[in-house]
């Protein structure tokens, strides 16, 4: 009896199996995703979709991990060899949905498709203009292997065209762009938001600011700024000035430097760098007209200054908060001016400040908050404290 | 050996009720209260468990009174043989369409999150091959293996889910009442329903060393699964936020993915995790395998309840298959709800007020 026994726990470990096993050799591992609206004039779409004579209306562009070149790049020439070579492949299909373009891609593919270490999905200009970013992400939102902590980007034009993108010191371009996006401790300038971030902003109220990313030069890829999303859909631009605006209001800036004039000689430069900050939207609903006053306090180091190092005093101190307040108070009302009159759109959560503050307003100027939004009273006040100077006077 | 005398101290009671407790339910707890009363989930969640107070109290106090006795038996005792017997069936109808309920629950958590192309059976099988071979054994193993799992596992679901409370956006919680507080007892009442395991009371009493500590037990045994699930609900409105835990199937795996290890070369850990709320699965099925067979054989009058086992396990597969789909899973045990108010409230109820009027106690 007791042979037996041991000879079934014996079988157990090798008659086990795996129905979901996949070898490493037979995966193809997915790093990002470009989606665009499919191009009319694109040989792909005429050749798929000749005799139904309607186009499709996605493209979708798989950038995937070639891993025996990684290992080939990395074993070889012992690193000396600092020549970078494209080690991904870049898939492109065109369909009405991404799930069929993906199956369309599994006829051309020896290897399966792995989703699980997806960095980024980069959404093209046109696609997010026109359609619910939402709908279009219903895919990534459904599928049970894709890794939550991926980048959500949109792309200055074609998204399709940035995979190729030569980034310097980068065998990936989506391995680039999710490392890139993590460097927001040190620039306020672009926008750093997870996958399920991005969603859970989108289905409370459908406003919000998506990161972006364009071509700089040489070839290489920048992220910086931000589009302006409303109801879903891309409305505009902010470019990296007013997203470092935008992100003090949100309270979600955790960096960043700001160049200011000295106040007291001129055409001289200081620059300090924001160590912490926060602020706080308040609404006043006198009369049952909301007003908004964002307050916002900065705490900054001064890294560098135009003149000699010893120069600086308590008084020029004061002077440089002061100029340091001014200058992020004029940032912040133009940023807030310009989603207010030119895109209309309530990206920086107004109308969920009322929703949750002050319920029973919002209630009554809900439906007409489109209309409201344009025209209500914000007024900035911007406090600043300098903490250190430095490893100089 | 496996069993000696069929005596389980007051520890292992508190155990064997926080593992049955704590199943996948406690993910997807959160999407149903989001649902009803939105932002104030937590506050319902609260408020309901206070009501359970006054059930878990009626059914300890009904089945301290028959310290000897199992429901089945105390109840022919209370309400004469033909009622008794018809009101143990309801019992062991619930506690079926519970486990089945649990059976799929777990079984779809498994296909969408780490498995996807295992067929169902297999999963299925796991589970219920685990869940006969504990039965077979009687009460103290199952006592035994669950206490085991909760003290390896429970701390560290805990530690998991109070080092997402850093993510936690407070303004997902705003506005506060804005419904005005009528939903919210409404959908805190409705919680009398939903605390199926806390029935197990109905049979254990007798099989306790010191009956007299049963209340004890049972108040452990809901309030050490009701801290877990209240943070979890914290968690995952609070980081998902109220309309995105409403359209997530299981909030608690997608909040769970959240969680990344800074610097860490492992990605993914997510899916990790959400197999540990998997294997709590497993001392849930046995439990209630455990309570239907029990109670069946007692219903029958047999000496063992073994040859139960292997029906009820069949019965229970089949229903838990029978749904097609999510939707129409959730609308196919919407009865349990109500269905649980009766077992868990208004049945021990009257049993407890004819049995005081009758004047009818274990001596």
């Amino acid at each position: 009896m007791k042979r037996i026994r041991i000879i079934i726990l014996i079988l157990v470990v090798f008659l086990s199996g795996c129905w979901d096993r996949i070898e490493l050799d037979r995966r193809s591992f997915v790093l990002g995703a470009a989606l665009d609206m499919a191009p009319e004039d694109n040989e792909l779409t005429i050749e798929k979709f000749a005799d139904t004579k309607k186009s499709p209306l996605f493209m979708l562009t798989l950038e995937t991990a070639l891993i025996h070149k990684d290992a080939e790049s990395e074993s070889g020439n012992g690193g000396g060899n600092t020549q970078q070579k494209r080690n991904s492949l870049l898939h492109t299909g065109v369909g009405n949905s991404f799930f069929e373009i993906l199956r369309e891609e599994a006829k051309e593919s020896d290897r399966i498709l792995f989703f699980g270490h997806q960095q980024v999905i980069i959404i093209g200009e046109e696609l997010a203009r026109k359609h619910n970013i939402l709908e279009v992400l219903d895919f990534w939102i459904r599928d049970p292997e894709v890794d939550r902590s991926m980048k959500i980007l949109l792309a200055r034009g074609n998204a399709r065209e940035l995979f190729n993108a030569d980034p310097k010191n980068s065998k990936y371009v989506s391995i680039f762009i999710f490392n890139q996006s993590e460097q927001n401790r040190k620039s306020a300038e672009f926008i750093n938001k997870d996958f399920t971030s991005i969603i859970s902003e989108l289905t409370e109220c459908g406003n919000g600011l998506l990161g972006s990313i364009e071509f700089s030069e040489n070839n290489s890829l920048r992220v910086s700024g931000s589009g302006v999303i409303k109801d879903c859909r891309l409305v505009g631009w902010l470019d990296g000035h007013e997203t470092q605006a935008a992100q003090y209001v949100l309270n979600e800036a955790k960096g960043g430097e700001i160049t200011v004039e000295d106040p007291e000689r001129e055409g001289k430069f200081i620059t300090v760098e924001i160590s912490g900050m926060s602020t706080k939207l308040k609404v006043d609903t006198k009369n049952d007209i909301p007003r908004f006053t964002i307050d916002t306090k900065i705490e900054c180091n001064i890294t560098e200054i135009d003149d000699e190092p010893v120069k600086i005093g308590k008084q020029a101190i004061a002077s440089v908060e002061k100029a340091v307040s001014a200058y992020v108070k004029k940032q912040i009302k133009n940023t807030v001016e310009k989603l207010q009159k030119q895109y209309k759109a309530d990206a920086l959560g107004f109308g969920e400040t009322l929703k949750k503050r002050h319920n029973k307003l919002w209630k009554v100027l809900e439906k007409d908050w489109d209309a409201i939004y344009p025209e209500v009273p914000v007024s900035v006040q911007v406090s600043t404290k300098v903490r250190h100077l430095g490893r100089a006077y | 050996m496996f069993r000696d005398n069929d005596k389980i101290n007051t520890e292992e009671t508190t155990f064997f009720i926080i593992a049955s407790t704590i199943e996948v339910g406690t993910l997807t707890v959160s999407g149903n209260l989001a649902k009803e009363v939105g932002p104030d989930a937590w506050l319902a969640f609260l408020i309901g468990n206070l009501f359970t107070l006054i059930a878990i109290f009626i059914i300890v106090k009904l089945a301290q009174r028959f310290y000897k006795h199992g429901f089945a038996e105390f109840s022919r005792i209370i309400a004469g043989p033909v009622i008794g017997w018809i009101l143990s069936a309801v019992l062991v109808v619930y506690w079926i369409a519970v486990s089945a309920r649990v059976m799929r629950a777990s079984t779809d958590l498994v296909r969408t999150t780490l498995l996807d192309r295992t067929p169902i059976w297999v999963i299925a099988f796991s589970i219920m091959l685990i869940a006969v071979y504990l039965c077979w054994n009687g009460l103290e193993p199952l006592c035994r293996v669950s206490l085991t799992t909760v003290v390896v596992i429970l701390p560290l679901i805990t530690l998991i889910t109070l080092s997402l409370l850093s993510e936690v956006k407070i303004d997902n919680f705003l506005p506060f009442l804005a419904e005005g507080p009528q939903k919210v007892l409404k959908s805190a009442i409705m919680q009398l329903g939903d605390i199926e395991e806390m029935t197990f009371m109905l049979f254990l009493v007798p099989f306790m060393k010191k009956p007299e500590k049963a209340m004890k037990a049972a108040l452990f045994g809901l309030y050490i699964p009701v801290f877990l699930a209240f943070f979890s609900i914290v968690t995952q409105i609070g980081i998902l936020g109220v309309e995105l835990t409403k359209i997530y199937l299981s909030p608690g795996v997608a909040v769970l993915e959240e969680l990344q290890l800074p610097g860490a070369f492992v990605e993914r850990l997510g899916v990790a995790y959400s197999g540990l709320w998997i294997i709590l699965v497993f001392p849930t099925i046995c439990g209630l395998l455990y309570a239907i067979v029990l109670t069946l054989s007692q219903m029958f009058g047999t000496k063992s309840h073994r040859p139960f086992i292997i029906p009820v396990v069949i019965l229970t597969y089949i229903i838990s298959i029978i749904p097609g789909n999510t939707l129409e899973f959730e609308k196919f045990f919407m009865f349990l709800e109500p269905y649980g108010l009766i077992v868990s409230f208004v049945i021990p109820l009257l049993l407890y007020i004819t049995a005081v009027i009758r004047g009818v106690k274990d001596e």
